[in-house]
């Protein structure tokens, strides 16, 4: 858990002249990852850290060489890169990042922000059925990955149940999505718990430049049908607006003993963003959702007796309903200062068969950057959450208590100061206070050094840790175990009050080259070391009736290796080839004579080998076409052995008209279907990824 | 599913179509622009939709730019050497010192220098003031530049103009994210 806010407070004042930035240092890195920059006095230092952002975004066709025969009204069209008038430190290089920028979005063809992230690299993107997904970075993927934080404009959006994220339930209309910004690596000191192996921000663009209308809509085999309608506007006072209403259906996946995941979702929303002055800014932005996502869930239950434990095949669609709002105020200061207040409410709502939860979260987020003599840039903040839920409890799933309310208080600093013009330094500790382990500490110090114009190493040693979640506190869930070792009798995995915080101390190095733009490789290596993992110890209880306990305890270590390559080639003027890949290697031991059969199987649960290729073809202004080939390498889930594969992604997109554009797309083409992953804790039907065919349609008028 | 293989079919006709013809015609728009290359040619557009007092301009065969204090334009600048302003030509100079302020028409004022006392210095002087600055228009500079997500806008200080004795047009006055001062 934690803060969250520091990217998108960031983001929303990046643009101001004034704010000489910085509150996170890796946001204002972020934002020059996802613009490419141009020549002007401060390029040479900032483009060593353009890696892989050679974006071809054609927003700015056909200008003219001599930009003073343009009209002031084009003029004020003309998206610019903008470029800090802080000279670029490297150290805000310090850190492994990719950015999905809008026009990655629409030329991969994705639908949801699953699907978006599965080019990036140390980023695990496995789906179990047609509504659930396992994502994690850097390993120890699950339905339920716990060490992942993922932010929507600011807004914490995993759940605090399990500490992991109910992708279905996080839309957007990914036309107005600006970037998703993907961290690998601890972001403890400045974003909070939870932010262990890496934090995805997903950041949707500022209202004015979603001006006028959008209607978008796909369909296909896989793809039943999506949606989406936007209308923005200025207001009286000057502020921009858009408002907006998505409904998405997709069709279930394959399973021959039935899936009956089949699932759809509505949302509407609004963002309102007001300059009130140069130092000003107003961020007020909304949303409310239903859905309803099926399942075949295998729940257990009956009398007790001889092996395997009574399951009863339930068809199940989970409901879920939430809804959001969130203000922020940002204010530049004297003396390039800036500071920034965010509160958001935020309700999640999801009745399944065997999950249920009513949740209600209120942040409240502040945040000062100011400059120190010169060579100092120091941000600190401070944050109070408050998360009070109420679940319904059932035969297989219960809490206890039943409805908690929990605090959360966190203040964090972090200095960035340059040693030498080519050497920046950062330190930074968070400290931060919940109720179920009282005080964290995640500090946290990263060096950058530019060898020359395009080459930077960084390097970094960070600690972050993994705080309880409720379930692992108050949970009694009752699991179907594998035929092979069902005892016959109940079994349960149960919340305990003593588990304590997962930690892990990461050291990272990364390389980076950049030689103008034309081509980058990015290559960030790591070595964490994680202490207090998750274990359940079974625990036979006599009863009566008898059964067997599993708590949730703290008896593992791990050791992860790992090393992600991301790499650009313009070869021309509207063709570029990119290329991600990931290594990685776990290696995980029990302790304290631990008799855990089962949560060692963690190391397997992630491909030793990922890798994405992917070429961007444009044909003149109106045609493109995308091509992409994905390979992910074996997995053991459970065990259980899932076979690699390779997919192709396709896309032609032609704009018909100014603001029309049509496209088909293709995923997952060579095969007709194939398995990505497997349920746990909960036994769900897994279904599999079907060969998706769809065409769309988006009109900008 | 014939509709599927129908699909499959056309999208593999049009790639091979696509894919024989790429060397014909390989290109797009890519272009990245940067910001002081826009904002240059915002400031070219000033010194047009800006009317300075006669008496200023009568005996001057120059229009002179200037930049005070660190030159974020880099040589983008150095292109609008030469062009015409009005019967003007243009110029642009790179100021060190603050005793040169009052050849200028246009004055851009950059980071590390006394902003408030260059605007004192040109306080009530006909020579227009345009900045980056936060607050510039609060200290009585004429029009600051404003980034609103990455695309340039500026504010207009009416009062601080009408005070220079220039006179700016109603078109730039239309285009100002604000306007304050003045009527």
């Amino acid at each position: 858990m934690g803060t969250g806010t520091r990217v998108s407070v960031q983001n929303q004042q990046g643009d101001l002249p004034g704010w000489t930035t910085a509150q996170a240092r890796a946001q204002s890195l972020l934002q020059r990852l996802a613009t490419p920059l141009y020549r002007t006095s401060l390029a040479l230092v900032t483009s060593l850290l353009t890696v892989f952002s050679v974006h071809a975004t054609n927003l700015n066709d056909a200008l003219p060489d001599d930009l003073t025969d343009m009209s002031l009204e084009a003029l004020m069209n003309i998206e610019v890169t903008s470029v800090s008038k802080r000279p670029q430190k490297q150290s805000e290089a310090a850190a492994a990042v990719f950015v999905i920028t809008n026009d990655d979005l629409r030329r991969w063809g994705v639908t949801n922000i699953p699907e978006a992230l599965r080019r990036v690299p140390g980023i695990d993107v496995a789906r179990i059925d047609a509504n659930k997904w396992a994502i994690t970075s850097r390993g120890f993927n699950s339905r339920f990955a716990n060490k992942l934080l993922v932010l929507i404009d600011g807004r914490s959006v995993y759940t605090p149940l399990f500490a992991g994220v109910y992708w279905d339930s996080q839309d957007v209309v990914l036309e107005d999505v600006d970037r998703i910004e993907v961290i690998r690596g601890p972001g403890g000191t400045l974003w909070g718990a939870n932010a262990v192996n890496g934090v995805i921000n997903i950041i949707t663009k500022n209202a004015a430049d979603t001006q006028g209308n959008l209607v978008s809509v796909a369909a296909g085999n896989v793809v039943n049908g999506i949606g989406s309608v936007r209308h923005g506007g200025k207001l009286k006072n000057g502020a921009d607006y858009r408002i907006y209403a998505k409904y998405s259906n997709y069709d279930e996946g394959f399973n021959p003993a039935g899936a009956h995941d089949d699932w759809r979702t509505g949302q509407i929303g609004f963002r309102s963003d007001w300059v009130k002055t140069d130092r000003d800014s107003i961020t007020l932005q909304g949303d409310y959702y239903r859905g309803k996502a099926g399942q075949l869930v295998n729940i257990p239950g009956g009398p007790p007796g001889p092996p395997p434990t009574t399951v009863i095949p339930t068809v199940n669609d989970i409901d879920t309903n939430g809804g959001n709002l969130l203000l922020r105020w940002s204010h530049v200061l004297e003396n390039a200062s800036n500071f920034a207040l965010q509160v958001y409410y935020d309700h999640v709502g999801l009745d399944g068969a065997v999950l249920f939860e009513d949740r209600d979260t209120v942040d409240i987020d502040f945040q000062h950057h100011f400059k120190w003599r010169s060579a100092h840039d120091i941000v600190w903040g401070v944050d109070y959450r408050h998360i009070h839920d109420n679940t319904s409890n059932n035969p297989a799933f219960s809490l206890d208590p039943s409805s908690r309310s929990v605090n959360l208080y966190s203040i964090f600093i972090q200095d960035e100061v340059s040693l030498r013009d080519n050497l920046q330094l950062t330190a930074g500790i968070k400290l931060e206070h919940n109720d179920f382990t009282s005080f964290e500490y995640q500090p946290n110090v990263r060096l950058a050094w530019s060898v020359d114009e395009s080459q930077t190493w960084w390097g970094s040693v960070s600690r972050a840790v993994r705080t309880p979640s409720r379930g692992e506190h108050d949970v009694t869930l009752r699991l179907v175990p594998p035929p092979a070792s069902d005892p016959g009798i109940p079994v349960y995995a149960q919340g305990n009050s003593d588990y304590d915080s997962e930690d892990l101390v990461a050291y990272e190095l990364g390389y980076r080259f950049n030689y103008r733009n034309l081509w980058s490789v990015d290559v960030a290596t790591f070595y964490n070391d994680y202490n207090k993992l998750r274990t359940l110890d079974p625990v036979p209880d006599p009863g009566p009736p008898a059964a067997v306990l599993f708590p949730f305890d703290n008896n593992m270590k791990g050791r992860t290796y790992g090393a992600e390559l991301a790499a650009q080639w313009q070869v021309r003027t509207g063709w570029r080839l990119n290329a991600s890949y990931t290594w990685l290697d776990m290696q995980l031991r029990l302790v304290n004579g631990s008799t855990d059969s089962a949560s060692r199987s963690a190391e397997q649960s992630s491909p030793v080998s990922k890798a994405a290729i992917w070429s961007s073809l444009d044909f003149g202004n109106r045609l493109q076409f995308d091509a992409a080939l994905r390979y992910v390498g074996d997995i053991k889930v459970s065990g259980v052995e899932i076979d690699g594969y390779v997919e192709a992604d396709l896309r032609l997109g032609w704009e018909a008209r100014p603001g029309l554009e049509l496209s088909i797309i293709g995923q997952n083409l060579l095969d007709s279907r194939h398995a990505e992953y497997l349920p746990d804790f909960i036994n769900t039907q897994p279904t599999e990824v079907e060969r998706s065919i769809f065409g769309r349609i988006t009109w900008s008028f | 599913m014939s509709l599927l293989h129908g699909l499959h079919r056309l999208v593999r006709c049009l790639l091979t179509v696509l894919l024989l013809s790429v060397p014909a015609h390989v290109m797009s728009g890519e272009t990245q622009i940067s910001e002081y290359r826009v904002k240059t040619a915002f400031l070219y557009n000033f010194s047009r939709f800006v009317t300075w007092p006669e008496a200023t301009l009568q005996d001057r065969t120059e229009f002179t730019l200037c930049v005070i204090g660190t030159d974020p334009f880099g040589t983008e600048l150095d292109n609008l050497a030469g062009k015409a302003v009005k019967k003007q030509t243009l110029v642009i100079r790179r100021l060190s010192s603050l005793t040169m302020l009052d050849d200028c028409e246009l004055v851009y004022i950059g980071e590390n220098t006394e902003l408030i006392e260059v605007l004192l210095l040109l306080s009530e002087q006909p020579v227009l003031t345009v900045s980056d600055a936060a607050g510039f228009i609060e200290e009585g500079g004429i029009i600051q530049f404003i980034l609103v997500h990455n695309k340039v806008r500026f504010r207009i200080n009416a009062g601080a103009a009408n005070n220079a004795g220039l006179n700016i047009s109603s078109k730039l006055l239309s285009l100002a994210i604000s306007v304050t001062g003045g009527n």
